[in-house]
């Protein structure tokens, strides 16, 4: 136990004396809770500017005008003549989309015409793109309603039966989980977890390839005297009790501040948590043993963060990724801890249904755990060959 | 002296090229690596359209209506029903596991309501914490639905006796046509690959500077890399990065043919200003991969600024969520991003095939990423002669 005991303090000390690992934990964990939630903190975009292209220029026209420019979705920010300058106007970047209105748009409506609106909205830009078509189409939508309404109360006689008539049949499209469609909502819970793998598998790699890089040196560190289950374990407690501390931070205090959702128990949060962090630890000193220079560890992890994030489930469905990359993400902790996390926390799931999730992660510590351990035994037996 | 110049730099050049070689990471980072991560981002949306989203259905009704409109919503391209259950809060279970993304609950005496013009109300619950998907399928269902209505409306009116020409003006009076410009298709390939993969980019092009500098100083190797320039530290830094610069501009030509060329996504602008722009979004982000370093002159250290720096790149570009609408503190770190303007030019050419006068402030402003060069190179000289001093 003594033996143990003085490996943490080892750990503990080679942790605090790297200033590489202290950048990344501390420095990095702060500045990306910052600066990855930045850019969503209005939530939902709205008032994406567009032209119309009034061809009617009547009275119902400078209704519907009006009414689009109701919309939180659409702001317009002016008129113009033709397709085509509004089309060199999205070309300079200035507007998102237009709205032509057809000559006429009066007269046929009271004839009882049918009109066609169009619609030109850039989609470079989804995400602007979809705001206009549904700030439009519900705007164009409330017309076509009063229009039939109107109608059917000259043909009926009774504003009451006219008004239940407009529609055969209506949908109550209902956002549940994240009711705004907020970003933040959507990106930050998950993007946090991959935050908190990648930094905790970039730290745990600085760690062993630095020391890899001392034992090419010939120097005789603790790392290749100690036992490697003995050293997994104290590893694995000094990076757990750390990253308890900054998932504290994360899913605490920082969800709280960006007024995210957070739906479970903390009990039922940590029941996931831990073995998630586990995994993650097994699995970083397994890597370190791979990697020669300490700065490799941090590339590594770089690099795949973007496809880790996107295989992972709540940006793309899953049934749309090919098997042979769902297969392959589900080697990261990542994947079960975000689908898993994101059920309990943000769609308030009762644990029983992510105990499939917290047994995946189970699986991936202990396969991981034995992984490093042959690791660092067979580079222990490396280095001290190399001695004699 | 311009031609010790140039000899300098080859000479430079000529000892890169072997580091590189000697280094399996290194060769790998700067040959298939970047192109292997740039073809997992393009296979994980490879898909493009998504289909066959998964949505239950609850129907309380069991009429031949409600079957109808199940059968429509299956219909539907992008969804798919896969189960029928019996009570919402079936429903509610199967969207928490994330097995479907929606529940659609058809009332009980929903086709005797719409005989009797009482107008029954459908509920579709879907699930926005996957907002991307979740706005797929709303949509989705929200035309299914349109098509149903007027389907049924159409059917009534001319029950009643309407004149068939009339029928679609009485059924909607206003129609509104969408039309989806620069990405007809409305495919997420040229729309979230398009915006992924020079992001990643950037990241192998600030890595790799910060690796092949960083390397020099670890080691204590400064001394013969500034000998083949005869101590000149301008040509001694152009010499370093003259090999990356050329494999990164290889890169970007890779995958701007891989997309515009072998995968044939429409391509409205100009090759010749399209690779303009890729030697001005490369040089620009060595430059400022230059400066980071030039901060510690560490290379660990600096990998993980260069990290801190580049990683999130790719939310700040603009393309998934608008630039307009974040704040300003997130508009100066965007503007602070070589990828940004990179990635605004891209678009004007590719999509709105701009001409050479339109692209000029976007490229004006990766120019002035190249002034960091500038205070780069003078610290490294100062650093230089300090060392030289100790000596």
């Amino acid at each position: 136990m003594n033996k143990f005991l003085a490996l943490v303090v080892l750990e503990i000390k080679s942790v605090f004396a790297d200033r590489s690992i202290l950048l990344t934990m501390f420095g990095g964990i702060i500045m990306y809770s910052i600066l990855y939630p930045l850019p969503y903190s209005q939530q939902v975009s709205r008032d994406a500017e567009i032209v119309i292209i009034d061809y009617d220029r009547s009275s119902v026209s400078r209704e519907l005008i009006r009414m689009v420019n109701a919309t939180p979705d659409a702001h317009i920010a002016g008129q113009v003549d033709s397709v085509g300058d509004a089309e060199a106007l999205i070309e300079q970047g200035v507007i998102k989309g237009f709205l032509v209105i057809p000559q006429h748009f009066r007269r046929d409506l009271l004839m009882e015409k049918p009109v066609t609106l169009s619609l030109g909205g850039d989609a470079s830009y989804f995400m602007t793109y979809s705001t206009i078509t549904s700030g439009i189409l519900k705007a164009g939508g409330t017309l076509s309603a009063q229009i039939k309404v109107a109608r059917l109360t000259v043909d009926t006689e009774s504003m009451l039966l006219a008004k239940a008539q407009w529609q055969p049949a209506s949908l109550n499209l209902q956002p549940v989980f994240n009711q705004v469609n907020g970003y933040l909502d959507y990106v930050v819970p998950a993007v946090f977890i991959l935050i908190l793998q990648q930094t905790l598998l970039i730290v745990s790699g600085i760690l062993s390839a630095s020391q890899n890089e001392r034992s090419r040196a010939k120097e005789q560190g603790y790392w290749l005297t100690a036992s490697p289950t003995l050293l997994l374990l104290a590893r694995g407690l000094v990076f757990l009790g750390l990253y308890l501390v900054f998932s504290l931070y994360y899913f605490g205090f920082a969800l709280d501040v960006y007024g995210v959702n957070r739906l479970a128990a903390a009990w039922d949060i940590l029941k996931l948590l831990v073995p998630f962090l586990l995994a993650v630890v097994c699995l970083g000193v397994a890597l370190g043993q791979l990697y020669n220079q300490a700065e490799t560890a941090t590339q590594v992890i770089l690099f795949s963060s973007m496809p880790v994030l996107f295989s992972s489930g709540f940006i793309w469905p899953i049934s749309e990724i090919p098997t042979w990359l769902v297969a392959i993400s589900q080697l990261f902790p990542s994947t079960a801890a975000i689908q898993g996390l994101l059920q309990l926390n943000q769609m308030g799931a009762e644990f029983e249904v992510v105990s499939n999730f917290q047994i995946q992660l189970l699986i991936q510590a202990f396969a991981y755990g034995v992984l490093a351990i042959i690791l660092l035994a067979y580079k222990q037996r490396q280095y001290r060959l190399n001695m004699t | 002296m311009m031609s010790s110049f140039i000899r300098q730099i080859k000479a430079v050049w000529k000892r890169e090229n072997s580091l590189i070689l000697a280094s399996k990471w290194q060769l790998s980072l700067v040959t298939w690596l970047p192109i292997a991560c740039m073809l997992l981002v393009y296979a994980i949306f490879s898909q493009g359209i998504p289909r066959d989203l998964a949505v239950a259905v609850v129907d309380q009704d069991h009429s031949q209506s409600s079957r109808s409109l199940v059968r429509f919503i299956d219909a539907n391209p992008a969804l798919a029903v896969t189960s029928q259950l019996t009570n919402l809060a079936e429903g509610k279970a199967l969207m928490q596991r994330g097995e479907v993304y929606a529940v659609v609950q058809i009332p009980r005496g929903f086709e005797k309501q719409i005989y009797l013009a009482m107008t029954p109300e459908v509920s579709t619950f879907y699930n926005a914490q996957y907002v991307l998907i979740g706005k797929l399928v709303s949509s989705n269902m929200a035309k299914t639905f349109a098509t149903f209505t007027a389907q049924i409306d159409a059917v009534k009116t001319l029950a009643t006796g309407g004149h068939i020409a009339l029928i679609k003006g009485a059924v909607a009076p206003i129609s509104t046509q969408v039309n989806p410009l620069y990405n007809v298709s409305t495919n997420y390939v040229p729309f979230l690959v398009m915006a992924a993969v020079p992001a990643l980019w950037q990241i192998f092009i600030l890595v790799s500077v910060l690796l092949a500098f960083g390397s020099e100083y670890k080691n204590n190797s400064q001394a013969s890399w500034f000998q083949r320039a005869d101590g000149v530290v301008t040509s001694a830094v152009i010499g370093k990065l003259l090999p990356y610069t050329l494999l990164s501009i290889v890169h970007g030509l890779l995958f701007l043919s891989f997309f515009y060329g072998y995968l044939s996504m429409p391509m409205q602008g100009n090759w010749g200003y399209l690779f303009l722009i890729l030697v001005m979004g490369v040089l620009a982000g060595q430059a400022v991969a230059l400066f980071i370093f030039t901060l510690t002159m560490n290379l660990t250290q600096a990998i993980s600024m260069g990290a801190a720096y580049s990683a999130p790149a790719f939310a700040f570009i603009g393309v998934t969520f608008p630039a307009e609408s974040m704040p300003v503190l997130a508009q100066v770190w965007r503007a602070l991003l070589p990828i940004t303007h990179y990635m605004q030019l891209q678009i004007g050419q590719v999509n709105y095939g701009q001409s050479f006068t339109m692209l000029l402030p976007e490229l004006l402003a990766l120019g002035l990423f190249t002034l960091t060069f500038v205070i780069a190179v003078l610290r490294i000289k100062s650093h230089h002669s300090v060392g030289l001093a100790d000596e």
